[in-house]
Formats: structure tokens, C-alpha cells, sequence
């Protein structure tokens, strides 16, 4: 059967490969390119905005050469500023390809009992609508670092699976406070959410948790969500991994025991060195790591502006630590938000570089008191097949040249 | 009357919408009545899923599906044979997840037939007609393999 891992191996290998031809392509591609209308042009505003033509900033698309829609784009996280990711930049993992579904058709329903109830989308958007900035993390982000040699490509493509936005909505609560769902629901407790997307994608999750914070978004700092974010309405739980984010919502149905679907079973399970694995394992542990400078790029001796981000689906991020000496010695970040309790953050912090080879980490302590563990303590525990949820430490290595690579 | 039945199809094949897909449950409840064999299950495969999935489901560019390798081991594969825990929920996926050449849904029948061929690969069902009782009644190997973790 090893023959067998080295072929799934090898087809990743050559997946990324063709992946990354494409995206060159799509590097040569400038915002100048969209069409600007005749009264945009006689005006000399834009109906909506788009970045500067000698700007050019992408997601990189790693998509299955043969099942067209099925695939992942990677958020450009380590040329990005600030925290939130522009609508267009947001990172995408397809299962099933992307719907555009027509919003005068569209409809939610909730399965409860032999009840069927729906809502159109002006029924849900003229509801009382929730706002939160909060982050989606795929549960396989990062997942190279499970790899034996460390994987020498850029930042993006090793933990760009995390986006941070402001996204608005109605709560389940809410929605589930209608009269005759609320007679029922003591009786049930796992939700299955369905999508319209084509292969009817579901996931299976717990009533009583999901209660407390889960939300239909339909709107992405701002403007309606987009079709490759699930138009017009998906599901949104606060610091829980991608796959429960489910997209072209169409379908809740109350029950008392998980689906057990593929994307439950077969996928998103961590398989421990003990042979069992474990499942629905939800909230996004905490994570930080730092995104300049880092892999690919290249610095000068001197002050050097260090900037990452911190996050935790599970706590509040109390401390950021880095180290220049790959963990044996840790330094304070100071946290210009510290007071508020932050679940995702950016940090920064000036060090003088000597020119000297280093390696250089962070590490967060969260509002538990746990600290995010090196990735051999990481490994110890998940062992190597786990495959998904790492959040281990990320290294990198400054050589005396200024190049920064990654590093175990 | 050709026009207006154009119209309907376009009205509603075309805005988005997919059809509808019942979940099977991990009992075998919702599977349909109908049956598949082992030998239409092995043609479909080969025509359709081997050019991913490799000829005997030792994965090329899709997953590996054919394997009983200890999960304990250290460079393990995850397949249907050492992985899956409920054997309705490979009927379950291929029904949601799959398409012939012309990218259509296969038929329950020939999702039995593909299902059937998935196990025997995987040394787990060796008869030629396969239908609702009999895939119910298949125990996977790993179906007490996993640790329920939510918080």
C-alpha cells in the first residue's frame, strides 16, 4: 500500500504543478483588463471600483486539471496589510464547483418534524441582520506541514486557506424563534445543512452549540455574498472550521444523530498515530504565524518590520511571542488591541538583523492559557496522517544572503 | 408545444438549482429499491472513474480507494476498505458526488453497480447483484474506528 501514498503524493505534485502554470497566466492579467462601460467612461468615475493597474495581487488557484470546479484558491495573506481581506481575495475551497443561483428563485428551507418551512431571500433579508468580523480557516490549511521536508514554496500557498471578514446576517436563533420551530426543537439535536451546489454538499453539526453563534450571512463586509462565497446565503460559525461553513445554502433539517457524510468520515478527521481518528473536531485551534518576512522573500540587514497574524477558533489571543533563534528565546509583541478580546489580530514588531542566519517563529498564547506548540510537540500528539487542524509553528530562515525560506 | 417545452427546460435546468438528492442514512434508510451488479459495476468503472481513480483504485489524480493497510501504519493511505466506517455512505456518495461522460447523474442502479465494484476491490462483497438488505448488512472494517471530539 506505500506505493499507494506515494501516487496520491505524486498527483498533488502534479496537480500544483499545473495549478501553478495557470496562475502565471493569470499574473499577466491587470485589473485594466475589465471592460469600463461608455458612461464610465464619459464620466470618468466607476460604477464599482477595482484596484490600481499597477497593482497586482491574486489568489492562486490549485484546481483539479479534470474535475473543473473542484479545487482551492489560495488568499494572498502574506501581501496583504491590515486584517480584512478584500471580498475578491477571500480564499475558496470547491467541492462541487461554483453556483450563481438566480436570488428571485432562491429558497431556504427548514426540515422539522413533517414541517417544511421556507424563506425567500427578501423574507431573510428584511429579518433583524447580525454583524460579525470574525475569520474562515479551511481545516486543512497548512496541511504541508504534516510533510517530511519542508515544503519550499511561498507563504500563500502553505497557509493562505484563512480569510478575515466582516460578515452579516440572521442568527439561527433567531430564525429558529418562529413559532412552530420552536415547539419542536427540544426534541433534536444535530442540524444537517444542505447546499444547492451540485453535489448536494452536507454537513452534519450540533444544535446546541451552533445555536449560541451560527448565522445565515448574507452580506461580506458589506455587499451581498459573493457566488464563489456561496450567493446569497451561507452558513457562518464563528472560529469553526471551513467545511461546517456551508455555501448556496438550501436546506436545514432537524435530527438526532450526524449524517455521517464523506465530509465527516472519510475527510476533515485527524487519523492519530493510534490508528483512530478523530471526528468533528470543529473549532479552529489557536495559530500565528509571521507573514513578513517569510518564504520567498528577501531582506536587507538593518530594521526589519515584522508583521503575522494571530487567531483562535477556540479562545481569544491573550500574547504573540517571537523568537529569533528558532524557540529558544521568546519576546513579548506588544498588542495594541490587547484590551479587547481579539480572535484574530495582526502583529508587528521591529528587529535589528545583524545580517547573520537566523530563524525566526511566532507563537500565540490564548485566553486559556494554552501556547501554540512547536511542530514537533504537534506531531508527538497528531502524529503524521492527521493531515488536517495543524497549528504547530511555522520557521523560517533567514540565510546571511537576506533570502527567507522555509524551514523545520 | 416544442417551444414551450424548451422553455420549461430552460426555466428549470438552467437557473442553478440542482436536483433534489436524498441523504442515505448510515442504516441503509432512504437507499433506493433498485439493484446493481458487480459486472456493470466494473464497466462503469473502467470507463468512467479509472482515468482519475487509476484501474484497480490505486489513485492517480483523484484519491486512492482500494486498500486495507493497518491505519496505524506510518505512510498509511486512507481508502474505502481501511477507512470508511458505513457502507451506504459510498452509495451515498457516488449518487451525490459523481458523473458519467456526458456529466450527468448516474442512475441508482449503476450507483449500486459502482458501489459494488468499490467493495469488491476493496475485498469486502464478492456476489454479483447487489441492492438495499445487502449493502446494509456490509461491515466496514474501520466503522469503530473513530473518537466523537466535539467540544
Amino acid at each position: 500500500m506505500k506505493n499507494n501514498s506515494y501516487n496520491s503524493k505524486r498527483s498533488f505534485f502534479k496537480i500544483s504543478i499545473l495549478s501553478f502554470f495557470t496562475t502565471l497566466l493569470w499574473k499577466k492579467i491587470t485589473f485594466s483588463d475589465y471592460k469600463i462601460t461608455k458612461f464610465e467612461k464619459e464620466t470618468g468615475f466607476r460604477n464599482y471600483g477595482f484596484p490600481s493597474k499597477f497593482e497586482k495581487i491574486f489568489r492562486w488557484i490549485v484546481s483539479n486539471p479534470v474535475l473543473k470546479g473542484n479545487g482551492v484558491s489560495y488568499t494572498p495573506i502574506s501581501k496583504l496589510r491590515g486584517t480584512i481581506v478584500p471580498n475578491g481575495l477571500h480564499f475558496e475551497r470547491h467541492h462541487y464547483g461554483i453556483e450563481d443561483l438566480n436570488p428571485k428563485k432562491y429558497k431556504l428551507i427548514i426540515e422539522i418534524d413533517s414541517l417544511n418551512i421556507s424563506w425567500n431571500l427578501n423574507q431573510l433579508r428584511n429579518k433583524q441582520i447580525f454583524s460579525i468580523k470574525t475569520f474562515i480557516e479551511c481545516g486543512g490549511n497548512s496541511n504541508v506541514m504534516y510533510n517530511n521536508v519542508p515544503i519550499q514554496s511561498n507563504t500563500d500557498l502553505i497557509h493562505g486557506l484563512l480569510s478575515y471578514s466582516e460578515w452579516s446576517g440572521v442568527r439561527l436563533k433567531d430564525l429558529f424563534s418562529d413559532k412552530k420551530i420552536s415547539k419542536l426543537i427540544k426534541n433534536y439535536q444535530w442540524l444537517e445543512f444542505v447546499s444547492y451546489d451540485k453535489g448536494a454538499y452536507n454537513i452534519s453539526l450540533p444544535l446546541k452549540d451552533i445555536l449560541k453563534s451560527g448565522f445565515i450571512a448574507l452580506y461580506q463586509n458589506g455587499e451581498a455574498i459573493r457566488p464563489e462565497q456561496g450567493y446569497p446565503a451561507r452558513l457562518i460559525i464563528p472560529g469553526w472550521e471551513g467545511s461546517t461553513h456551508v455555501k448556496w445554502l438550501k436546506k436545514i433539517v432537524f435530527r438526532n444523530s450526524p449524517v455521517f457524510s464523506r465530509n465527516e468520515t472519510s475527510r476533515y478527521t485527524d487519523l492519530l498515530p493510534s490508528g483512530k481518528a478523530l471526528q468533528f473536531s470543529f473549532k479552529m485551534k489557536s495559530k500565528s504565524i509571521i507573514l513578513s518576512p517569510s518564504a520567498g522573500q528577501k531582506i536587507k540587514p538593518g530594521k526589519v518590520f515584522i508583521t503575522g497574524l494571530a487567531w483562535s477558533g477556540t479562545s481569544y489571543i491573550k500574547k504573540v511571542q517571537v523568537s529569533f533563534d528558532r524557540g529558544k528565546k521568546w519576546f513579548d509583541v506588544k498588542l495594541d488591541e490587547n484590551k479587547k478580546r481579539k480572535s484574530f489580530l495582526r502583529f508587528n514588531y521591529t528587529y535589528n538583523w545583524a545580517g547573520n542566519e537566523i530563524i525566526i517563529c511566532s507563537r500565540c498564547i490564548d485566553g486559556k492559557n494554552k501556547t501554540q506548540p512547536s511542530r514537533e510537540s504537534f506531531l508527538k500528539k497528531m502524529g503524521h496522517n492527521a493531515y488536517y487542524h495543524y497549528n504547530g509553528l511555522t520557521y523560517w530562515k533567514i540565510s546571511s544572503d537576506g533570502k527567507v525560506s522555509h524551514t523545520y | 408545444m416544442f417551444f414551450f417545452f424548451i422553455l420549461f427546460v430552460t426555466f428549470f435546468c438552467l437557473d442553478g438549482f440542482s436536483k433534489e438528492i436524498i441523504t442515505i442514512e448510515i442504516d441503509g434508510s432512504n437507499l433506493p429499491d433498485e439493484s446493481g451488479t458487480l459486472s456493470k459495476g466494473k464497466e462503469i468503472y473502467s470507463k468512467s472513474c479509472s482515468k482519475c481513480h487509476g484501474y484497480s483504485g490505486e489513485g492517480l489524480i483523484a484519491p486512492e480507494l482500494v486498500g486495507r493497510s493497518s491505519l496505524d501504519d506510518k505512510n498509511i493511505s486512507k481508502t474505502i476498505g481501511n477507512f470508511w466506517p458505513y457502507a451506504p455512505k459510498i452509495f451515498d456518495y457516488v449518487r451525490r458526488a459523481k458523473r458519467n461522460d456526458n456529466e450527468e447523474f448516474f442512475s441508482d442502479s449503476d450507483v449500486y453497480s459502482i458501489t459494488a465494484f468499490l467493495l469488491k476491490l476493496n475485498n469486502l462483497y464478492d456476489e454479483e447483484v447487489i441492492d438495499k438488505d445487502k449493502l446494509s448488512n456490509i461491515k466496514m472494517p474501520n466503522r469503530n474506528g473513530f473518537i466523537l471530539n466535539h467540544h
